[in-house]
Formats: structure tokens, sequence, C-alpha cells
């Protein structure tokens, strides 16, 4: 390892604050791009640069530039809004972006497709709701995860308030957002960064990601995440988390050093003090995460490279504490519930399927229009789930009917659907995401249709099946926590990794590397003939691929190859 | 002696001139100089000049033709020994005539009848003159037009009327030429003259008009008009506009063998063949392409018109239809129409070039000409259209350019990429300190591109700009702006 810091440390320090030359390159017209240390900066401000790669070779025909395009990707801690704010979002995706918005994994959304002179409007949009994308990407804390379902536990709705707080107790503490964005002023070079305590002038050295879960639904994928937190009661009353911290999925093709990790439990901590463990496990990161090489910078490096137990001391001097013995808990399922649930106060929710989160008429499923003249009505809220899918809220029993009413009206019938379908995420992938190496999103489905095909042959539709695919290993659709995971590797081939559990506990492992669609379908063929023959009763198809191919045992993640 | 900017002006003016034509230059100004001083008997070292009879030219010109013409026309009238100068009438009004005894006008008809773009102020004026203004005038006129306007020379045919009813005398019947002018060009000339000559007693006409491409910047015959164009082939064409755009704009690169000749600001004009009748209206286009740089190549930036049929249906424009539909290795009948009055700066100058839409095209011309010829002067380009993503002409050779620093500066309004709508002018306004510090540096503003209501917009504020900046009235910096004109320093190809 070489003593020099990676290029992104010094653009942070250099950043004034996020603050670096956004405002100038954004006001450059000759260009739809921003140059390569303003690439890095504005993904603090929510944003990457993107383009369509599809359109590469027609547009320099053209003699015009790639088409180059901005994803901005909000901050909805726990993924909550309401019908008036949806209806906005879509006018301004409708006028600024690609008109199609993109539920997250992490349960916010994402517009596509803004180029350089609708990126202030859109933000500027943002802000009339009161909502904003800062920290939605970058080296920073992102978007708060928290389990949507209100049916879970009483205290839900006090756990829930947990997302929001941890999102601003962690939030950068810098006015360039509203500088750049919003206010359009000249920024003069000589302004100082604003004090920030936590982040510094240095922020973090890599990512960091947050959820929270309620048992028994894993749908954050708390084991995924830097710091998982599992709300645990006492009966009525929500008393605090089991906290998991380095976990993590990013891995690089053919670097071996780099491996997905699933996060390591650590303890239970009162309510009353997670919002001080949690920034101090930041601050820890801040101070011991790897600066020189990024691809080893996420927390599940250092603590791998520290040791849990050192980390463990580290953290209980800082916060002047320790953390009690873990309470036991129970994991059943990652997947949404769809159709009516009943919330707390007697109102309802209702989850909807949507297909890899994007809001779009497709198919005579028509969620776009259907969720524009929902939110009119104001009869409801709207929650994403970890799943890229949607929880109507805050329903009157009075308004059920109307409800399911104009569901039907605009075809949103999820039991068409397969469970495995449902249960299904995909990263968006080409032709957008620079780093895709295969499909994702535009793929999926129809890949899907061909498994649901077999385990039809097979007799088993109704046991679902978790699978995720993402165009590369950096693991945004989290794929390594799936029973049957397809992770791109060059175009139309995909590693298969097989063997993760149901409820996200254990990560898969590589089956076969570079699969074409035959090829998988063969191999999945195979697989679900034998499972049926030799599976244990209420055996699951991942539990049942790891008894039999898997010896090792990785249920507390360990480096592996990828 | 002179004021900087003139003199740099004259310079390069000069500098483009061939020795015949800087020796008549020579024999002119020394003509100007002795009739209009004729008390000051120091200069006026031509004992005879005081006795010659003026007989003075008059042109009004969109493309320059009728100017180099009009030099033509001097060459045979003082080799007949009279004395003579041409002027624009531009910034002339008909009173000014009253001094003349004899007046010959070269004017050119532009659209569908209309005088060239900078005299028709002068036509309007003469409408509402007294029908007695002119009396004792005699004039002839040759009219240059294009028989496949439906007004064949419109404007030469309405001032004829017009000096007629003001009472001067005609003293040659008007002639009008088509296209193909320079033979009976010389007709013209050569009765005009031999008559002035005999009613005036002067010696015999010796050196009469003949077309001469070696002293003459006119040129004429296979390649430069449309009776005769040649063949090219189309060597590539794409559309340019991406999706989202509400225009198709093409780009064709027409690649030929023969041996013509285009300079920067010319045009091109397309034959359609198969198009019903050889008597359609040309359509020209400015050329984007450099005759040093893209050897062998005339490259045109087409708009495809559109219009709505009586059906309802979509139609398209004769010519841009047509090029739009060519294919890679097609044939294509095109001329070269030469615009005399949409120069290339010299190679030191600065060049203020202002064309939104298609009216880059010269622009391209220009940069990648004074590129290849590594001109010192700087380029500032300012181009706008709708969208920046979808209608950015030609924009990865622009920032090549730039890269290159072929090109210095490159302003931009995308008028539909923000709430409220920006152009081209309005970038002018912005960076109005500089635009003034261009042009005391010299610099030549270029305008291209629709007539109305862009040139007129992009005019206006220019003559603001310069009353601002010059603390003048803004009456005072439209005179500061026509003598920028007249110097050849504010050049206009507007459609």
């Amino acid at each position: 390892m070489s003593n020099k810091l990676s290029t992104n440390e010094g653009m942070k320090t250099r950043s004034r604050g996020l603050r670096g030359s956004l405002a100038k390159g954004f006001a450059n017209q000759v260009t739809g791009a921003i140059d390569e240390e303003e690439q890095q900066l504005v993904k603090f401000h929510g944003s990457y640069q993107q383009d369509n790669r599809d359109r590469r070779v027609e547009r320099e025909r053209k003699k015009l530039e790639w088409a180059y395009s901005y994803m901005i990707r909000l901050r909805i801690p726990g993924g909550d809004i309401t019908s008036d704010q949806w209806l906005k979002l879509q006018e301004s995706c409708n006028k600024n972006a690609s008109g199609t918005i993109k539920i997250t994994t992490r349960q916010t959304i994402q517009f596509h497709g803004v180029v350089k002179a609708k990126t202030k409007p859109t933000m500027r949009d943002f802000d009339d709701l009161g909502l904003d994308s800062i920290a939605a990407c970058g080296d920073v804390n992102r978007n708060v995860m928290c389990g949507s379902n209100p049916a879970l536990a009483p205290y839900h709705a006090e756990v829930f308030s947990f997302a929001d707080a941890i999102s601003l107790h962690l939030l950068p503490k810098t006015n360039a957002f509203r500088e750049i964005w919003l206010d359009g002023e000249k920024l003069e070079d000589d302004i100082p960064s604003e004090e920030d305590e936590l982040y510094q002038d240095r922020y973090l050295p890599r990512k960091f990601k947050i959820g929270i879960a309620l048992p028994p639904h894993n749908e954050s994928d708390v084991f995924a995440n830097d710091v998982g937190l599992i709300a645990a009661g006492e009966g009525d009353t929500f008393i605090g988390f089991n906290v998991s911290i380095g976990g993590g999925l990013g891995a690089t093709h053919g670097n071996t050093a780099t491996y997905p990790r699933r996060g390591t439990l650590i303890g239970f901590i009162p309510k009353e003090k997670t919002l001080e463990l949690v920034w101090q496990i930041v601050a820890i990161q801040r101070d011991f995460g790897n600066r020189e090489d990024r691809k080893l910078a996420r927390l599940k490096y250092t603590l791998d490279r520290l040791g849990v137990d050192w980390f463990k001391d580290e953290l209980a001097i800082r916060c002047g504490f320790k953390v009690d013995p873990i309470r036991p808990y129970k994991f059943k399922y990652r997947g949404d519930t769809f159709g009516w649930l009943e919330g707390v106060d007697g109102k309802w929710c209702y989850g909807i399927f949507i297909e890899s989160g994007l809001i779009q008429d497709l198919n005579g499923y028509d969620i776009k229009s259907f969720l524009v003249t929902a939110s009119k009505t104001k009869k409801c809220g709207l929650r994403f789930t970890g799943n890229q899918n949607i929880m109507l809220t805050n329903v009157d029993v009075s308004d059920k009917n109307f409800i399911e009413k104009t569901l039907l009206e605009y075809g949103i019938i999820h039991e068409q659907y397969s469970d495995s379908r449902k249960e299904a995420i995909s990263c968006v992938a080409l032709p957008t995401c620079p780093l895709a190496l295969a499909e994702g999103q535009r793929y999926l489905p129809s890949l899907i249709s061909k498994i649901d095909l077999l385990q039809d042959r097979h007799g088993i539709k109704d046991i679902p099946i978790t699978i995720r695919m993402t165009g590369c290993p950096n693991g945004c659709g989290r794929p390594y926590l799936a029973e049957i995971g397809f992770i791109g590797k060059s175009a139309g081939k995909y590693v298969m990794r097989l063997g993760g559990d149901y409820q996200g506990e254990r990560l898969n492992q590589v089956y076969k590397e570079e699969l074409d669609e035959v090829q998988i379908l063969e191999e999945l063929d195979i697989l679900l003939g034998q499972y049926v023959k030799k599976r244990l009763q209420n055996e699951r198809f991942g539990d049942y691929i790891h008894r039999m191919h898997f010896n090792s045992s990785i249920f507390e993640g360990t480096k592996q190859e990828l | 002696m002179l004021k900087l900017d003139d003199k740099r002006f004259i310079d390069g003016f000069l500098s483009r001139l061939n020795r015949d034509e800087s020796l008549w230059l020579s024999g002119y100004i020394q003509g100007i100089v002795g009739g209009d001083t004729p008390t000051n008997n120091a200069v006026s070292s031509n004992m005879d000049s005081a006795n010659k009879i003026s007989v003075n030219v008059y042109y009004a010109t969109e493309t320059g033709n009728s100017k180099a013409l009009s030099l033509d026309v001097m060459r045979s009238l003082k080799a007949a020994g009279f004395k003579t100068k041409s002027t624009a009438l531009n910034r002339l009004k008909p009173q000014d005539f009253k001094k003349d005894r004899y007046a010959l006008f070269l004017i050119s008809t532009h659209g569908e009848g209309d005088p060239p773009e900078g005299a028709t102020k002068f036509f309007q004026l003469i409408e509402s003159e007294p029908n007695t203004l002119l009396e004792g005038l005699e004039y002839s006129i040759l009219g240059l037009g294009d028989s496949s306007y439906e007004i064949f020379c419109g404007a030469a045919v309405s001032l004829d009327d017009q000096l007629k009813r003001l009472g001067a005398k005609s003293l040659q019947e008007i002639s009008l030429l088509d296209v193909d002018y320079l033979s009976d060009a010389s007709d013209w000339i050569k009765k005009v003259v031999s008559y002035l000559s005999l009613v005036n007693k002067q010696t015999a006409v010796t050196n009469i008009y003949e077309p001469d491409q070696t002293v003459s910047q006119i040129k004429s015959g296979v390649g430069y008009t449309r009776l005769e164009p040649i063949a090219g082939y189309i060597k590539d064409i794409v559309n340019l506009s991406d999706l989202d755009s509400e225009k198709d704009i093409y780009h064709i690169e027409i690649a030929y063998d023969a041996a013509i000749t285009y300079t920067p600001g010319d045009s091109a004009g397309i034959v359609i063949s198969g198009a019903r009748g050889s008597n359609q209206t040309p359509r020209l286009y400015s050329i984007a392409s450099s005759p040093s740089f893209h050897k062998g190549e005339v490259h045109l930036t087409v708009k495809l018109e559109t219009y709505q049929k009586e059906d309802g249906s979509k139609g398209y424009g004769l010519a841009s239809g047509y090029l739009a539909d060519k294919k890679e290795g097609d044939e294509i009948q095109f001329y070269i129409s030469q615009n005399l009055l949409f120069n290339i700066p010299n190679d030191n100058q600065d060049a203020i070039m202002i064309g939104p839409g298609t009216g880059v095209a010269p622009f391209r011309s220009f940069i990648y000409e004074r590129s290849e010829r590594d001109a010192s002067g700087r380029n500032w380009l300012f181009f706008g259209d709708q969208h920046a993503h979808c209608d950015f002409l030609y924009q990865t050779e622009w920032q090549e350019h730039l890269a290159m620093e072929t090109l210095s500066r490159l302003d931009l309004a995308f008028s539909r990429d923000q709430d409220k709508k920006t152009y081209v002018q309005d970038r002018l306004l912005e960076h109005g300190n500089e635009l003034m510090e261009w042009v005391d540096n010299g610099a030549v503003i270029y305008i291209c591109g629709s007539k109305d209501p862009m040139s007129k917009d992009v005019e206006k504020t220019i003559i603001k700009i310069i009353s601002d900046k010059r603390c003048i009235s803004m009456n005072l910096a439209e005179e500061f702006l026509a003598e920028l004109e007249e110097q050849g320093r504010y050049l206009k190809d507007v459609y």
C-alpha cells in the first residue's frame, strides 16, 4: 500500500465545503459535461454525471458530444413523502428529466437524464417541496433506510423517526447546496468552509450506509449496511437497537483484495444513546478508514484490518459507554407485503409492486398515471420500500374502496406476477450507469419470465426465490445477498452466485462465472429439478444450494473470492 | 494623418488587391481627389481632369456583383476619357443626384423584386420625391436579377419608373440581365459609353469592356451560375439535430473534381434535377467548408423546411427536401455563387461572428480557413439555437477549435433551455465591454442567419452597445455602425 492519498482526498479538502468549481462547471454551456474533479464533487450533492451509452456512436456522427446528463437522487430518510410532493416531483421529472422516476434500493427516488441546463430548476423544485439531494451520494452518510411496514410493531412510528433523526445528525454542515443550486450567488474563492465537527474538511474515505430493520422483516438488508440497526422492543415498547457494523457488498472483478462482507453484530444500544453511537462509528471510520485506496476504503475493510475487538474498544472509549449484549431477534423475510395492511390510528396502507422501481405506464400496468390520480385526491401518502416498491400510506377506511377501484382502473393488479418477480431487484446499469458491464433493469424482467416458466415446470412457482441482478460488481442491487445473484461481467454475461438465504443473513457464493442466458437457464433447470427432489421440508432454494454445494460456512461475513 | 482604424482598414484592403487592381485604384483615387477638390492645385496635377466630364456610377448590391461590375464600368468610362466614381446607394438621398449630369445605375434585385437590404431606405425615399426633382439628369440602368424568380429585376424596373417620374431622361434603355449577365453587360456598357462619347465628342472609344477574369473579381462560366452547374457527389450526409429537436438540420458534404474555386463566405446553389421545368428558383446555401482545409469539397448546413399542405399532411421545402433525401454517393448538380460582400477578414484582423442556427455555416468555413492559414486574428463566435443537448450544431468541432485556440471565444444562447428565452443578442449585451474592445482593435463584425427578427435584433443590440459604451446618442451610434459597414467591418449575410 502506498502512502499517497487517493485523488479524491485532495478534491474533498480543496472543495471549500463541497463548493469546488461546481457553479462554474454547471454554467459552462460549451459542454454538457463537467470536469473530473467536479464529477467527483457533485456526488456529494446527490448527482452523478452520466451519458447515454447507447447513443455515443450516433452522437459522435452528429458532431455532438456524448449525451451527457445528470442522475439526481433525493435524500428521503425512510422513503416517506406526501401525495402533494409526489405530484410536483412527477411534474418536475416530466419537465426536467426523462419522465420516469426510479425508486432506488435505498428507499429514495432518482431522476435520470437531467441535462445541464435543467439541473438548477430541478434542485429548485426539490427545495420548493422541502426536499433536497444533499449527501444522497458521495463519501458521506447516504439515505437512511427503515422498514416501511407500520404493521410490524406498535412502535413502528418511533423507530421510523430514527431514519430522519440519524440523517440530520450526520448531514454535512455546508451551505454549498443552497449557494450553488438555489441562490445562484457568485461564489468567492475565499469563503471559508463552515465548521463541520464530524466530516471536518476530509469527509469520509468512502460512502457510508445505514439501515434500520424491524424484525421479522429485513427489508433494508441490515447486514449490507455499514451500520445496521435492528429494532428491539419489550412488549409494545421500543427499547433500542441491535447494532451490526461493517456490512458492504461492493467488490471489483479481478481484485482479490475486495470482497462483499456481511455486517458483524457488536451488541445492543438503548435508543437514547443511538445517535451518539452511530456518530462515533462514523467518526472512527473517518479517522481510520483507508484514504489511499478507494477500493479498500469502506468500513468493512477498516474493521477486518483493525479487528472487531479493537473497533469495539475504540468505540467504547470515544462514547464513554459500552454496548450491551445482543438481544434475541428473528428475521424471516425481506420482500414486501402487497395489498392492504392495517397501520396505526385506524389508518391503512397498500403495498404496490413496481417492477425494477420504474414509475412508468407499461403493458397496461399504468403505475405512473395511477400515482398522479391517487395523489391528486390527497387520500394517501407515499412510502418507498427497500425493494423498489411503493406503499400508499395514511388511507382512511372510508377511502379504501376508492383506492381499490382506482388501482383496478389503471391495471395495478399484483396478483398477475409471480412471487419471485415481486421480490426481484435490479439496478439501473445500461445505458446510463458508467460502471455497467452488462444490462440490469432493462433485462431482468425478461429473464424472470423464463425463470418463472422453469419454476412452473418444476411445480414450485409458489416458493419465492430472491433474484437480484446488477450490471457490475459494485452491488447497488445487493445481489450478494440474494438466493440467485447475477453480477454483470460483460455484455450478456453474468457471474451467477447462489446459496444466499431468503432473509438476508448469509452471503451467496460464486457458482459459475460468465454465463449467458442459455447457460443460466440450463444451470437453473438442473438445479431446480434437483432441489424439488432432494430438498428438506420447507427448505428454501438458497439454503438447499448452500447445504449441497458449499461446504464452508459464510454465515458471518469473511473474505472470499468473488 | 490617418486614424489608426482607417489605416488598418486600408492596409487590409490593399493587401487583398492584385497588381492590376492596385494600379486601377491609384488612378481612381487620383480621380476622386482631382474631381472633388478642383481648387486644390497642389494635388490636381492632371490638368485635363478639370475639363473632363463626370459620369458617376451607382450601385445597389446584395452579394457584391453589381459593385464589382461597377469597377469594370468605370474602367471603360475612364478609358473613354470620362471622370468617374462609384458609390453605393445605401446612404444616398435622391436629391444627391441633382448635381449630376449623367448617372449610371447597377441595381441588383433581391428576393421577390426587392432592392438589396442596404438600399431599402433609398428606394423608400425616392417614392415620395416631387415630380420635377431630377429634371436635367440623364441616366441608364443595368438591372441584375434571376429570371427564375417571379418578379425579374423588380428593383431595377421600379427605379427606372421613379427616375422617369422625377423628370430624368433615359440615355439608354434599361437593360435587364439574368444570372449569365457577363456577356450582356458588355453590350450595355458599350452602348452607354459610345453614346456618351458621341454626345460629348470625346475621343473614340478604344477600350471597350470585355469580361476579363484577370481583372474582374467576378467569376463566370462553368460552375459559377445556375445555367452551368457542375456535378459533384454526396460524400457524406448526416442529420445534425438529435432526438428532442424540433428541427432537422443536415450537414452535407459534396465532393467534386471540377477546377472551380470558392472563397469563405460564398454560397452554393443547388440545381434540382428532375424538378418540373428548368426555371426553378435556385436555393443558395452559405458554404460551411473551408477551401483550404476541406480541399475539393463543399459543405452545406441545410435546414429541412416543412409546411402543412392543404390536406393537412406535411410538406417539405423543394430544395431542402431534395437535399435531405440524398444518400452517400448520389450525384448532385451545384454551382458557386460568389458573395463578394461577405469576405473572410484579413489574417491579422479579429472576427466577431454572430451566427445562430444555420447562420453558423460560413463561420465554420471562416474558422477552418483561418486555422489552416495560421491567421493571427482572434475568432469570437456567437451561436444559438433552441436546446444545447440536441441543437448544438458542430459542437465537437467548436470544442476542438477552442482547445486548439483557433476559436478564442464561444458564447452560446439556447433559447429554450431556461424559462426566460435567451438569444445571441442577450449574450452580446452581456459582453458589451469586450465587444467594444474588439471593435476598437479593428475587429470585423459578421452576422449570418435569419434577417427577421434575428439580424435586426442583433443590429439594434450592437447599436445600443456602441451608444452605451461610447456614451453617444443612438443616432450617432447608428452612424458609427454605418461607418464600420462602409469600411467593410460590419458585414451581413442574412436571409
